[in-house]
């Protein structure tokens, strides 16, 4: 080996997901490389400073408090939603009328008011959207946006479409906070009926702004227009 | 049907130090790099399936926490308190120090919110983690040619937002 070993070797090396072959290179190279020993000194110990902080994921959220932005809004929501579910006078039931049985929608948590989104809803920076999904049967979904700059996945992060159950008017159980970037936005859900690859996906749209969903994919679009006060 | 939490507990315990150490070194702030982590965990406690297809999962919590980052460097205020940050280069980690001027390292750091998603997270993976082509294009599902392609627009866009 004549390059450095980098932070994702040592990492996987930490927890010991190198083959034989490559943690064997690896500790080769650490031993006639004092850059790569120091590297890997700091590495150890900074993990090892953090799981002495907080040694179990039980131990890390107690520490970081019950009053969090996006616990606090999942009541509300799921507020919401009950009252949507008792009252389908208060909100809209849908956002558009499309053909299918897949459907997005979302909620929009301003300061400490939650309303339901609309077709061409007008956001603000600060905004916190939360979506849901409606489908009859389980599909392969994503959720993806595109403003004037760039284009982003939302959901999963990262990998392939995730398996959704199916379900009607769920919320998924993330938050997604307005930026300052004025213009339009477009969100696209994507509802496959297979797994699909989503980093090819989002090059294209983030590119070319145009979704190039495969043929097994429903695709079901928003759009936001972000204003800055 | 859903995995016990303590699966959760053991991919923390493996990778929540090294998901930390990186969302600190990208958006260099102790309290914004425990929220990502907190809410990466809190998001795979309710999706365990997400991280269980996976047999790479130190690839696959890499690729999960850059995207994070990248969503929070794309709020505002992350992007501002970054843009008036002066020790941009405090916690980077070695390639970045090898491969550009320091004035270079901060000036790209602080422009990964403007960058296309692919090449903000090429430029994390090679100047904050020192991946190798090869290892990006592991991670990205390309090839290390198309890499190389993206490190050459990224240097590109370093050298033109840096003399701009």
């Amino acid at each position: 080996m004549t390059e450095h070993v980098s932070d994702i070797s040592f990492d996987r090396a930490f927890v010991e997901e190198l083959s034989d072959d490559e943690a064997q290179r690896v500790e080769r190279h650490v031993a006639q490389c004092a850059r790569c020993r120091e590297r890997q000194s700091y590495l150890a110990e900074d993990r090892a400073a953090f799981l002495k902080a907080a040694p179990s994921f039980q131990a890390y959220r107690a520490a970081r408090g019950p009053a969090k932005k996006r616990s606090l809004w999942w009541p509300l929501a799921a507020a919401a939603c009950v009252l949507l579910a008792s009252s389908q006078v208060l909100f809209p039931r849908a956002l558009t009328r499309i053909k299918g049985s897949e459907q997005i929608g979302f909620y929009i948590k301003r300061g400490a008011q939650v309303t339901r989104g609309l077709p061409d809803q007008v956001v603000k920076p600060g905004d916190v959207l939360r979506f849901t999904y409606s489908c009859s049967e389980p599909k392969y979904f994503a959720l993806m946006g595109r403003d004037a700059q760039s284009a982003v996945l939302f959901y999963p992060v990262a990998g392939q479409a995730t398996k959704l159950p199916k379900a009607a008017d769920e919320p998924f159980g993330f938050g997604i906070e307005v930026d300052a970037q004025p213009g339009a936005e477009h969100i696209y859900a994507l509802f496959c009926t297979e797994p699909v690859a989503l980093s090819p996906i989002v090059s294209t749209l983030d590119r070319t702004a145009k979704l190039e969903a495969p043929h097994s994919c429903v695709v079901r679009e928003l759009q936001l227009r972000k204003v800055v006060p | 049907m859903k995995r016990a939490g303590a699966d959760v507990e053991a991919l923390y315990r493996k990778h929540a130090p090294g998901a930390f150490r990186r969302a600190r070194c990208i958006l260099r702030s102790d309290a914004d790099a425990h929220e990502v982590v907190h809410d990466l965990y809190v998001w795979l406690l309710e999706r365990p399936e997400q991280y269980a297809e996976h047999a790479d999962l130190t690839g696959y919590m890499y690729k999960a926490v850059t995207h994070a980052c990248l969503n929070r460097l794309r709020n505002q205020r992350t992007r501002s308190r970054l843009l008036q940050e002066e020790s941009a280069l405090s916690r980077l980690g070695p390639a970045a120090t090898a491969s550009l001027q320091p004035e270079e390292s901060a000036a790209l750091l602080s422009e990964l919110a403007r960058m296309p998603d692919t090449l903000a997270s090429v430029a994390i993976y090679y100047y904050v983690d020192g991946m190798t082509h090869d290892e990006i294009a592991l991670l990205l599902d390309c090839s290390p040619r198309h890499v190389g392609s993206l490190v050459a627009r990224l240097q590109g866009w370093s050298l033109r937002e840096c003399t701009s």
